[in-house]
């Protein structure tokens, strides 16, 4: 292929990693284009060649991105880029390294050598509405007093009854969340909470640890569901990327 | 005990997407030109916002439990 025909295309970004070396990973990304750096002193960004500046988040776009990302991961921890990031070209990109070189050599410091794990709670159970009425009497008094007659309640009472819900709901949360990472703190360097996706889920946490602790942040998640009857169920997954833990936003 | 499972990260697409599509860093300048078409996948990753809407939800679904529970 011929690198001239490419020269006012994009370059799509992966990742920015710390090298001193140019280097190729193969055909691995966007439409199997040829991953490789761009090195300014010392800082790399990972990137391949794309045919245009528009990407859509389809599926094996996605895929690709995060194909990329994990074969880095197997040499070095990377520094993530957020998916659909095409700069106009090489230029572009060293000056981006030079200008932010600072920022990411902190943040090099705070992931080398650490991996992200997951790890959400949710409510094992088949109607988690059932379960709040079975465990919580100030819902159930309310749903009593509220669809307990004949006639259809008021949208005030059901606001009322819907709020308290949600406020139930969150307020368990905080208190799990609390109590989890009360524990696995001991066993991550941080800990970042995350939005939950759903009412099933309580928690959802993103942990920073090294990547030569998977086995012991496993024990630690163990650790943390003995505190849980079997109303709760734990997930973890990983090793990832630290995208929750890499947070710059570069305005040019 | 609760229980506890691994899942490993290929198997579920909404874990890729919170972090892809989410996280890490950015260029404001050249994500607005790349990113066509976000709301396409991103949907499924949406975080629930408790509102008037989720309310009522919440309301008829417990609405439901007095139902099934009623004598019959």
């Amino acid at each position: 292929m011929s690198k001239k025909n490419l020269k006012r295309n994009g370059r799509y970004l992966y990742a920015i990693i710390e090298a001193s070396e140019e280097k190729t990973f193969g055909s691995i990304g966007m439409d199997g284009s040829d991953v490789y750096l761009i090195v300014e002193d010392k800082t790399a960004a990972v990137v391949s060649d794309v045919p245009n500046k528009k990407i859509r988040p389809q599926r094996k776009n996605i895929a690709a991105h995060h194909a990329v990302l994990n074969k880095i991961m197997e040499e070095i921890t990377p520094l993530p880029m957020a998916f659909g990031i095409i700069a106009d070209g090489e230029q572009a990109i060293r000056k981006i390294l030079a200008d932010n070189r600072d920022v990411f050599r902190e943040q090099f410091a705070t992931v080398s050598g650490k991996v992200e794990m997951g790890m959400r709670i949710s409510y094992d159970v088949p109607n988690i509405f059932e379960y709040f009425i079975s465990t919580d009497s100030e819902i159930r008094a309310a749903r009593d007093q509220y669809f307990g007659g004949n006639r259809e309640p008021s949208q005030e009472a059901k606001l009322e009854l819907g709020r308290m819900f949600n406020r139930q709901l969150n307020a368990n949360r905080e208190e799990y969340t609390n109590q989890v990472i009360e524990i696995l703190d001991d066993y991550c360097d941080d800990i970042k909470e995350n939005k939950c996706r759903n009412e099933q889920e309580v928690t959802s946490l993103a942990c920073l640890i090294n990547r030569s602790d998977q086995k012991r942040f496993e024990e630690g998640v163990f650790e943390s569901a003995r505190h849980f009857d079997n109303n709760f169920s734990f997930e973890y997954n990983g090793p990832w990327s630290p995208h929750n833990f890499v947070n710059i936003l570069i305005e040019l | 005990m609760a229980k506890v499972q691994k899942t490993t990260d290929s198997s579920s697409l909404a874990e890729v997407v919170d972090r892809i599509l989410d996280k890490g860093i950015v260029v404001d300048a050249w994500a607005k030109i790349s990113l066509v078409g976000i709301e396409l996948i991103s949907i499924e990753a949406r975080v629930v916002i408790a509102s008037v809407e989720t309310y009522l939800k919440y309301a008829e679904a417990i609405g439901l439990t007095a139902a099934a529970a009623a004598p019959a």
